[in-house]
């Protein structure tokens, strides 16, 4: 783990939904960094905040307190507008259901990233094409989304969020829908990114099968960091 | 570039494929109106193909469909000495019913009443077209189309028989066609002894027209003079006039109706694929770069539309001509142009509301399962 320079920081983060009797603090008060290389597992039960924290970090949601800070920048000083760039060039997502465009195909899906960025033609083609190729996918390049597997949709989806080189993966509950094959290869290939790129890499997840390749492992309980794991069997993962 | 707009139209080929036919059959609307508007403009044609540029009528005469006009006959002597006239002609004409095998027809009966020897001078077309001899008749082949008329058919015109002796093309004024017959044949079909309709002059090559129509003038007491293309354009003018209204109404319902079926088909396509929008928005996708995605999406369409539209009102012009020779339809380019761009930009405006629809849309939403 590099811990010189920290890629995330985040420093008393809170946000609050509602207002009044109906208000809810959804994330209170979180602060953590993470450097360069370093895989941060964010564990919790349903509704402890950990999809809120990280639709934060990737700059889609404004925390109504706090601050996230990515490879220096500080999305909170920054305007609205200026967010989807950070979202291009910094951070890389990987989500639970995928989120693929079905009517896409494999490659494509991951062009999509580089255009989005500003890249097209060749270079566009070429760099969804070795990413693809890397993650195994070489002869599912021209297959649409939809008739691919599980495992396969979700390594197309880790190839598009590293498209545009970020320094920032962030990852929601990326095995949930894996089977166990698929879940372990997945695992590996975040392990990879990190300890071989130097990536960070932010997991949210139940399953406790990605400990064994955390660095780091943060328990989010009613929107608050624990000191430790709690020891109610059920909030171990549900998953297992 | 991906083509994400292409492959999201396609995603739904037989929404597509109606949403390019409803935008098609607008332009067909627009364009077939317009085809029609043309052609029925140009119809003046009718008189400036006539065998002479200068008309002699009784004053208020106006139209020579509608505008009935008598003067003395024998003045085309006096007409004639006009510094300036080549040929001066009586001319009989009446726009009236002509019944054949138990249907009507509104036929324009005109003779140009030019001795033989005088007619021979003319071009062969000229004479071929308007002079026949007596006991003939030329008609025109939109009603004789209609009419079941054929070359050496005899026809009963008020009581006289006049054999067809050519079918000639030109004389369609949309409401009446035109029949031309023999000086002496009028004279006795519409009894008119000793007044005659117009007289028609010929003014020769190089002469100053206007010059010309200055001296007609005071020729033949209580008349007036008028330029061939005066009562074309009048002519022309009464129909575009009247249709024209008619025109702007259609032309307006049919450019609403491939709006919305442009704008329909685009923000359906959008509700669709607003989770694929969030992830392009979660991405970091800028707005013009989803803009652009959803104007593809229109345009395409409008295009498919357009193209689909233009030769869809081809065939059926060419069709109409055939099956309703009357309707004189004229398919301009500058007309297919037109219709063309206004399409595309209808369709860029129709973006507007799934665009709006996009603004809306929160890339959060791509974490919610």
């Amino acid at each position: 783990m590099n811990a010189t320079h920290p890629v995330l920081i985040v420093q008393d983060v809170t946000k609050v939904f509602g207002a009044a009797r109906t208000q809810v603090r959804a994330v209170d008060g979180v602060s953590f960094d993470a450097a360069g290389g370093e895989i941060v597992l964010i564990m919790g039960p349903s509704g402890s905040g950990k999809t809120t924290l990280l639709t934060m970090l990737g700059g889609l949601l404004r925390p109504t307190s706090g601050r996230v800070v990515i490879d220096g920048l500080d999305l909170g000083a920054m305007r609205p507008a200026e967010l989807p760039r950070v979202r291009r060039n910094h951070v890389g997502f990987v989500f639970q259901s995928f989120n693929l465009l079905e009517s896409l195909s494999a490659q494509e899906n991951v062009e999509v990233a580089l255009n989005v960025a500003g890249v097209g033609g060749a270079a566009a083609r070429d760099r969804a094409r070795d990413l693809l190729i890397q993650a195994g996918l070489e002869g599912r390049l021209g297959f649409r989304a939809r008739d691919l597997s599980g495992g396969e949709k979700q390594r197309v989806s880790i190839a598009r969020a590293l498209a545009n080189r970020p320094q920032l993966l962030l990852a929601d509950e990326p095995t949930a829908n894996l089977d166990s094959r698929n879940g372990h290869e997945v695992m590996q290939l975040l392990h990879d990114l990190a300890k071989r790129e130097g990536r960070t890499v932010v997991v949210v997840s139940h399953d406790t099968r990605l400990q064994d390749i955390a660095d780091r492992i943060l328990w989010l309980e009613d929107g608050r960091l624990r000191d430790h794991a709690p020891d109610a069997p059920e909030e171990r993962g549900a998953t297992l | 570039m991906v083509p994400i707009a292409r492959r999201n139209l396609l995603a739904e080929k037989g929404r597509l494929a109606m949403s390019v036919c409803g935008v098609a059959f607008a332009v067909l609307l627009v364009l077939i109106v317009l085809s029609l508007y043309r052609g029925w403009s140009g119809i003046g044609r009718v008189i400036t193909r006539l065998p002479g540029d200068v008309w002699v009528t009784q004053p208020g005469t106006n139209n020579l469909f509608r505008s009935s006009s008598f003067l003395p006959a024998g003045r085309e002597g006096d007409l004639q000495a006009v510094a300036g006239v080549q040929l001066a002609m009586p001319v009989y004409s009446r726009e009236m019913g002509y019944q054949r095998d138990g249907a009507d027809y509104n036929v324009l009966f005109m003779a140009f009443d030019a001795p033989a020897a005088t007619a021979s001078g003319l071009p062969q077309e000229t004479r071929y077209r308007y002079f026949p001899a007596p006991g003939e008749i030329d008609v025109d082949s939109v009603f004789a189309d209609k009419a079941g008329i054929r070359t050496g058919d005899v026809m009963d015109v008020l009581g006289q028989s006049l054999r067809v002796a050519h079918v000639t093309k030109g004389g369609n004024a949309v409401l009446a066609q035109s029949a031309f017959i023999n000086g002496a044949d009028a004279r006795t079909i519409f009894g008119t002894a000793g007044m005659v309709n117009f007289y028609l002059i010929t003014t020769q090559p190089g002469a100053d027209a206007a010059a010309v129509q200055h001296q007609l003038a005071g020729v033949i007491p209580n008349s007036e003079v008028h330029a061939s293309a005066a009562f074309s354009e009048a002519l022309s003018r009464d129909v575009s006039e009247g249709f024209l209204p008619v025109v702007g109404v259609l032309v307006g319902i049919g450019i609403v109706v491939g709006g919305a079926v442009v704008a329909l088909t685009t923000y359906t396509a959008t509700i669709e694929k607003s989770r694929d929008f969030g992830v392009l928005k979660a991405l970091g996708a800028s707005s013009a770069y989803l803009y652009r995605i959803v104007i593809t999406q229109s345009v395409i369409v409008g295009a498919l539309g357009s193209l689909l539209g233009v030769a869809a009102s081809a065939i059926s012009t060419a069709v109409i001509a055939r099956s309703i020779p009357e309707f004189i339809t004229d398919l301009r380019w500058i007309d297919v142009t037109i219709i063309f761009l206004a399409t595309l930009a209808m369709a860029i405006a129709a973006s507007y509301v799934p665009v709006r629809r996009i603004n809306g849309i929160d890339p959060a939403m791509v974490f919610r399962a």
